[in-house]
């Protein structure tokens, strides 16, 4: 009895026991399907939330280029500040964007809000979060990875990174977070050392006379048509500085052989200004035949303006507003066409500003110590050439009246003490306003008496350059190219060091040119380039006519750049364009260019096929003169050009294009 | 008397024992042909969700200027294609495919925003089950053009 009840007992819970043991198996294998399920799930869920972050990307990329694009003043720093991206090496730090400010306009922006909807609605998916960072771990400068350049200082505000975007989509509770990195390129958009130049010719075929483009007394070219400069009119009412003005430099080869430039029988309103840079200016000859003379050879000209209170000086040499009042240096001008010409290179200048070393009536009176009167206005009927290259007499040392009644009408002869004074107020626009330039200085004489050669002074370079200051209450500035550091200008090239590795998009050649409209002539108007960054064509290209929207670089490495169109420039948005040759010519066929062309290639020249007005700039290797009269033309150097390293405006921030392969295009393998 | 005791307990605990088990059996076999039906209806949503991804990946590869209603379409699984679909994966049966491309000029990038921003939105649609079953899966995605501001 007692075994039977105990056997009853163990049959039901065994019945028991294995129906547990049912309900679990299933159970289990249920909650495995189910979760199974849930994972399926959640990879769906997730699948979606990434679809809509890919899509959430694009836009973020879309509206950070183009916040990327917006140039000059256009410029708002709405989601990041362009002076963080623009600082130089040792002072640039991680460049975070307002995240905040991306994600509400990612969030909220009418295509995604869209997009949201259609996944069914802003509670089962969102956009989380958007973030996008340039690491300053990431950063490197051109400068230091691809080498300098000869001849020309690096520019460390010129660099290039990893732009990170990140951005988090939370759908069903589920979050992905999708980040993508793509390089980005801070570049300048004109090859830093030529900002400053109006005319660049590195070398002048030997045997060119460059005095046949001179003009007579009425502002009438000599022979051929002008070639007229305008290196920029300087505007005292302004707080520019002179160093924003263009300047010319005429190299030569050999350089033994300087050029020899007549002075010009200036007329009023015409005036040059002009500069060598030290090294430049050596006369062997002169050196030579009049050794025993005294106050004659100009042995030093480094130029500089005062890097303190005067840096801005209102009057500075020749002041535009009122006449000008003298040429000393007469290049090519018109009346009309003034043009304050600063010449760097290696010029034999045989002129009047020999006779400003000895300016006093008696002669004895240094020229630093000549009184400082107000400006008045002048009239002048200009200068006339007092020597030329060979001439053997030297020049007699004249008191200032002799020089004054040179440079000023006859009518103003009638009182010696009123032309003295006049003579003063002429003297004192260079004295005051261009205290660096040495050609006026006192000698400087050792303690015998004797004029000494100011570069064998131990102490001459802190008294006289940057370091130093002067009798006037500033310190010299450095010179207008202080981004040069060599001392034969003929040794700047453009290399591929510089152009190439800046490059964003590269295209094959002229065949491409399609491709490049799709891109950067894409606008409402057809004409419209708006490039913003640096790109290269591996051959040659034919410019269609085109307005310069946005500027920017375009570098042909082989073959040549042919201007078939007007390049003009859109007066509202102040953009530069510059075009290099590197390896080809620049072949213009247009009566219109406001660009900076550049072919510095040896033996490369300048072919311009009509009359040209440029505006911008022309650096060229060398020029055919004969075809430049035949054609003439005006060369304008452009003010915003030579914005200095530091400005903004003309940095260009470039992202290249998507590394992901969205070509891929997936083949139905059944076929 | 043992004896039947013994037997008559036996009887009713498996009569018991069926019972439970039936009725245990019948929930489980419900919950697993309901689980059952769920995976089905995830392996579905799975394919369809890929036929859909296959459309988004294949109009994105394309240039925004090429893309436009011309791809619009409603394909049936192994009766009716798109020969613009052509190089995706076959839509088998019981899917159905719609695409629907919508394209936005000049519009606010946000409201109240002054940018002005071309999109294009890439709806996709894929239907899967007959009749009263049938569930569609709907995904898109974005094409972003330019500021036109």
């Amino acid at each position: 009895m007692k075994k039977l009840k105990e056997k009853k007992g163990l049959t039901f819970f065994i019945v028991i026991a294995v129906l547990a043991i049912l309900l679990i198996a299933i159970t289990s294998y249920n909650s495995m399907l189910r979760s199974e399920r849930y994972t399926m799930y959640r990879i769906i869920y997730g699948d979606d939330a990434l679809i809509i972050a890919e899509a959430g990307m694009d836009l973020l990329q879309r509206i950070v280029e183009n916040e990327f694009a917006l140039t000059g003043y256009e410029r708002k720093n709405t989601y990041f500040k362009y002076e963080d991206l623009i600082k130089p090496k040792g002072e640039f730090k991680t460049v975070n964007f307002d995240s905040a400010r991306l994600t509400d306009i990612i969030s909220n922006s009418e295509p995604i809000k869209a997009l949201v909807e259609i996944f069914g609605g802003p509670s089962i998916a969102r956009i989380k979060k958007v973030e996008v960072v340039i690491d300053e771990k990431t950063v490197k400068y051109f400068a230091d990875v691809c080498g300098s350049t000869p001849n020309i200082a690096p520019n460390y505000h010129e660099k290039f990174g990893i732009i990170n975007y990140s951005i988090q989509v939370e759908f069903y509770g589920v979050t992905k977070l999708l980040n993508i990195s793509k390089q980005i390129k801070i570049v300048h958009t004109l090859p830093k050392v030529f900002r400053f130049f109006t005319l660049f010719i590195k070398n002048i075929p030997k045997g060119t006379d460059l005095n046949k483009i001179l003009v007579d007394d009425k502002g009438n070219p000599v022979t051929g048509k002008p070639l007229i400069l305008n290196n920029g009119e300087y505007n005292s009412s302004t707080s520019l500085s002179p160093l924003d003005v263009g300047m010319v430099f005429l190299g030569n080869n050999p350089a033994s052989e300087p050029l020899v430039l007549k002075l010009s029988h200036g007329a009023s309103g015409v005036g040059e200004l002009f500069q060598l840079i030290e090294s430049f200016y050596k006369n062997p000859d002169y050196e030579k035949d009049y050794k025993d003379s005294k106050g004659f050879q100009v042995v030093n000209l480094q130029y500089g303006v005062s890097s303190g209170m005067m840096a801005k000086s209102r009057a500075y040499g020749i002041q535009s507003q009122q006449e000008l009042l003298s040429s000393m240096l007469k290049l090519y001008g018109t009346p009309d066409n003034p043009t304050p010409t600063r010449v760097l290179g290696n010029v034999n200048r045989s002129y009047l500003r020999l006779a400003a070393y000895q300016n006093s009536p008696n002669g004895s009176t240094d020229v630093g110590e000549m009184p400082c009167i107000p400006q008045a206005n002048f009239k002048t009927s200009g200068i006339r050439p007092i020597m030329e290259k060979g001439v053997r007499n030297p020049p007699e040392i004249r008191p200032g009246e002799w020089i004054a009644r040179l440079i000023f009408p006859e009518a103003m002869w009638d009182l010696e003490d009123q032309l003295y004074k006049n003579y003063a107020l002429y003297m004192n626009q260079f004295i005051n306003y261009e205290y660096y330039n040495f050609g006026f200085r006192s000698p400087i004489k050792d303690k015998n008496g004797f004029e000494c050669n100011p570069n064998r002074i131990p102490d001459y370079d802190l008294k006289l350059k940057p370091s130093g200051t002067n009798g006037y209450g500033g310190s010299p500035a450095k010179p207008a190219d202080e981004e040069y550091r060599g001392s034969d200008m003929r040794a700047i090239t453009i290399d591929d060091k510089y152009a190439v590795a800046y490059a964003s998009y590269k295209f094959a050649g002229d065949a491409d040119f399609a491709d490049f409209k799709k891109l950067f002539m894409n606008g409402t108007q057809p004409d419209s380039l708006r490039l913003g960054m640096m790109v290269k064509f591996a051959g040659g290209v034919k410019l269609p006519k085109m307005t310069v929207d946005k500027g920017g670089i375009i570098v042909c490495e082989k073959g040549d750049i042919t201007i078939s169109g007007d390049i003009e420039d859109n007066p509202t948005q102040n953009q530069v364009l510059t075009l290099i040759a590197m390896d080809g010519d620049i072949i213009v066929d247009a009566a219109k260019v406001d660009a900076i062309l550049i072919t510095m290639k040896d033996g490369q020249k300048f072919t311009p096929r009509k009359k040209l007005e440029l505006n911008g700039g022309l650096a060229v290797n060398s020029m055919d003169f004969d075809r430049l009269l035949a054609s003439g033309g005006t060369i304008n150097f452009k003010q915003q050009q030579a914005s200095s390293s530091s400005a903004p405006y003309f940095y260009y921030a470039s992202i290249q294009p998507d590394v992901r392969n969205w070509k891929v295009i997936l083949k139905n393998e059944q076929k | 008397m043992n004896r039947n005791k013994v037997y008559g307990f036996t009887l009713i605990e498996i009569l018991a024992a069926i019972a439970i088990l039936g009725i245990i059996a019948i929930n489980l076999l419900y919950s697993l042909s309901e689980q059952n039906r769920g995976t089905i209806d995830i392996v579905n949503k799975v394919v369809s969700s890929n036929y859909a991804k296959d459309v988004i990946d294949y109009l994105k590869a394309i240039d925004y200027s090429d893309v436009d209603s011309s791809y619009n379409c409603v394909e049936v699984g192994g009766k009716t294609s798109n020969m613009k679909f052509k190089d995706l994966p076959p839509l088998v049966d019981p899917f159905e495919r719609s695409v629907e491309i919508i394209e936005f000029k000049d519009k606010p990038l946000a409201a109240g925003s002054n940018q002005k921003i071309n999109y294009k939105i890439i709806k996709v649609g894929v239907k899967f089950g007959k009749g009263f079953n049938s569930r569609v899966t709907l995904i898109g995605t974005l094409m972003v053009d330019k500021f036109t501001e």
